[in-house]
């Protein structure tokens, strides 16, 4: 099913896609791709609406709801203004929620990627958010989930490495969960620049 | 995915024929209950040889023609007559459907040509073709093995219309084979250039369940020959159009129109084909509101289903809860079907003799392509309709969705919960939103079979 929200004419605030997955005649599996029309492409700047109507699933609100996640996975490519995801999952509920925006940064004159990437799931940044959710009866985890499916309504190149909140940027959950639950926080994560995925 | 999802099933009697789009309900007969099969034992083979059947009855019969096999009463005998005249078409072609020439054969001629076969005619002129299907109670139920109807004006035969009956396996099951004369290209072959071609593709709402297939109906008229056959396949869908590979038997169902060559009526209209229960091949409960361009003709439109699951509707509490006024509303099959109609030439580049050319041969090698429709069709053919929500209404709803996540929380969506929700109660909701307009469909995605 793909769907279009709409907030006045186009461009649209934003769009809305929904992809639904049926097995043995149940749902089995929603994805809901929340995007900003214009980006990554930085045609339009993000319309304030987004955030503002969605609000129920940003991080804040989401951490607020559910707690501490399971696992965050990031995935990010080694370029500046490039698109990051920022993946909570919550495994046992069945719940990922994908937060994209651009990353920022910069390298040094001889290297040959990034690094670190900024990273910065804030509110007012972001132009995707994608939510997941999947049956207990899914085989597949979450993590599957981020890998197969991640990347939102433009998500046209596949993920390869999709490290860990811990591994590419060195924060734990408990920090993750503390830091973020602020809705005033605007924290940005610095992800180690060869973790990230490499543009064919 | 299977194609026979498509083809409407029931316990159908027959004992009159029925108009296009109308079922008939289980029914039995009033006959005396008997095990053994009879046909119709009143009758008797008319005696006098005033008019002799023929391979193409006339007003002016020959009367040395060779006559045609004389089938028993038995259902075995009967498929075989049948088998027999669908393959031999009575010795003659069409508009002449088993020896009778629409136009030039007298109805008493006709009657008597079948009752010679021990074929019992109707008096609204249709061939008693039925077969026992069972029991219902102490009663025998019974059903055609395919549907012959002839048409009648003063004394002469004006018209014939013919069927397949889906129910009938023996003869459905060989579909292609015993239809094969009827088929496109034979057809095609044998008659010429048609004088019009007309295309009805029904589509499904894009990726909504899988084994949704679109679908097609095509008419192929020779109206100066009286004669039309309808079609039905499956539509492709690529990226930019639906296309239309003639493949006879891929939907086993067929319809033969026939009528005197000087008739001043239309073979077929297509304005009330296209809202006909008949041609439509995906159910009995279909009812389309008829919502028509201008000429009747061409164009497109919903077909908006009240659905036989009226019952369920407040499965979802969505609906209750954001749009209240609404649940008096019909709920509509998940399938939100809508229809592209409309002559070949004006639907596709494709003339008359360009599809003359290509499916008068036995691997055509190309289908017919149809531009998929302006996605704002329903503003052109549509009247405005005051149930649909402003844009700003819209608007709110589309907020108030997002913000209160039609009142559950994840992993529930909008109401749809993964693992619990039914997928057909997933795709009510959907197509609910998008009757209603909140949301534009885009089209085709990555739906699967699970994940």
């Amino acid at each position: 099913v793909g769907l279009l929200g709409r907030h006045g004419s186009y461009p649209f605030d934003y769009v809305i896609e929904h992809l639904l997955y049926e097995q043995g005649r149940t749902v089995s599996l929603i994805g809901v791709h929340g995007h900003v029309p214009g980006w990554p492409a930085d045609e339009w700047s993000i319309s304030p609406r987004f955030t503002q109507d969605w609000q129920r699933y940003i991080l804040d609100q989401v951490l607020a709801r559910f707690g501490k996640p399971s696992q965050v996975l990031l995935h990010y490519w080694s370029e500046d203004e490039s698109p990051f995801s920022v993946g909570v999952l919550y495994e046992n509920r069945g719940i990922l929620i994908e937060y994209m925006g651009l990353t920022q940064g910069g390298k040094e004159e001889s290297a040959y990627h990034f690094d670190p990437v900024v990273i910065c799931p804030a509110r007012s940044r972001l132009t995707d958010i994608n939510i997941w959710l999947k049956s207990p009866e899914t085989e597949l985890s979450l993590a599957d989930v981020f890998v197969s499916f991640g990347g939102g309504y433009l998500g046209l190149l596949s993920y390869r490495n999709t490290p860990s909140l811990e591994d590419a940027a060195g924060m734990s959950l408990d920090t993750f969960y503390t830091t973020y639950l602020d809705p005033s926080a605007d924290v940005c994560l610095e992800a180690q620049g060869d973790l990230g995925d490499f543009y064919p | 995915m299977n194609a026979r999802r498509f083809i409407q099933v029931g316990l159908i009697v027959v004992p009159v024929l029925l108009p296009p789009g109308c079922l008939s309900p289980p029914q039995v007969t009033e006959d005396t209950p008997t095990v053994k099969y009879t046909l119709f034992p009143t009758i008797k083979p008319a005696a006098t040889s005033e008019s002799t059947a023929t391979p193409r009855l006339t007003r002016t019969p020959t009367p040395s023609l060779t006559p045609l096999p004389f089938p028993t009463l038995e259902p075995d005998a009967m498929h075989a007559f049948i088998v027999e005249m669908l393959a031999t078409n009575g010795g003659c072609e069409l508009p002449c459907w088993w020896s009778i020439t629409p136009g030039e054969t007298r109805w008493d001629d006709m009657i008597r040509f079948f009752n010679d076969r021990s074929i019992w005619v109707g008096e609204s002129g249709w061939l008693d073709l039925k077969y026992q299907t069972g029991w219902y109670g102490d009663r025998l139920v019974y059903d055609s093995m395919m549907e012959v109807t002839f048409r009648r004006e003063g004394d002469v035969v004006q018209g014939v219309v013919v069927r397949d009956n889906p129910q009938y396996a023996p003869l459905q099951d060989d579909f292609a084979a015993s239809w094969q004369r009827y088929a496109l290209q034979p057809v095609l072959s044998r008659l010429g250039v048609p004088s019009q071609v007309y295309l009805n593709l029904t589509i499904g709402a894009p990726c909504v369940g899988s084994g949704i297939f679109p679908d097609y109906g095509m008419w192929v008229v020779y109206e100066s020959q009286g004669a039309a056959i309808r079609y039905a396949g499956l539509a492709l869908r690529d990226n930019e159009r639906w296309l239309v590979c003639p493949v006879f038997g891929q939907l086993e169902m067929i319809e033969i129109r026939l009528q005197a060559t000087d008739a001043d009526t239309e073979l077929v209209d297509l304005s009330s084909e296209v809202f006909d229960g008949r041609i439509q091949n995906l159910g009995e409960y279909r009812q389309s509101r008829p919502r028509r361009s201008p000429d009747g003709l061409l164009g497109a439109k919903k077909l908006l289903q009240p659905t036989h699951f009226g019952q369920e509707k407040h499965r979802i509490d969505l609906r209750g809860l954001l749009v209240p006024q609404l649940l008096d509303a019909p709920v509509f099959d998940p399938d939100g079907t809508f229809s592209i109609y409309g002559p070949l030439p004006d639907l596709s580049e494709m003339s008359m003799q360009a599809f003359y050319d290509a499916f008068s041969q036995p691997e055509p090698g190309i289908c017919v392509a149809v531009p998929h429709t302006d996605p704002g069709y329903d503003e052109i053919v549509l009247p405005p309709d005051p149930q649909v929500l402003s844009l700003e209404a819209e608007d709110a709803l589309l907020v108030e969705m997002l913000a209160t996540n039609g009142g559950c929380e994840l992993p529930c969506w909008w109401g749809i919960t993964p693992g619990v929700t039914r997928w057909e109660d997933a795709q009510r909701l959907f197509l609910f939103l998008q009757q209603e307009h909140l949301f534009l469909v885009l089209g085709c995605c990555r739906v699967g079979n699970g994940a």
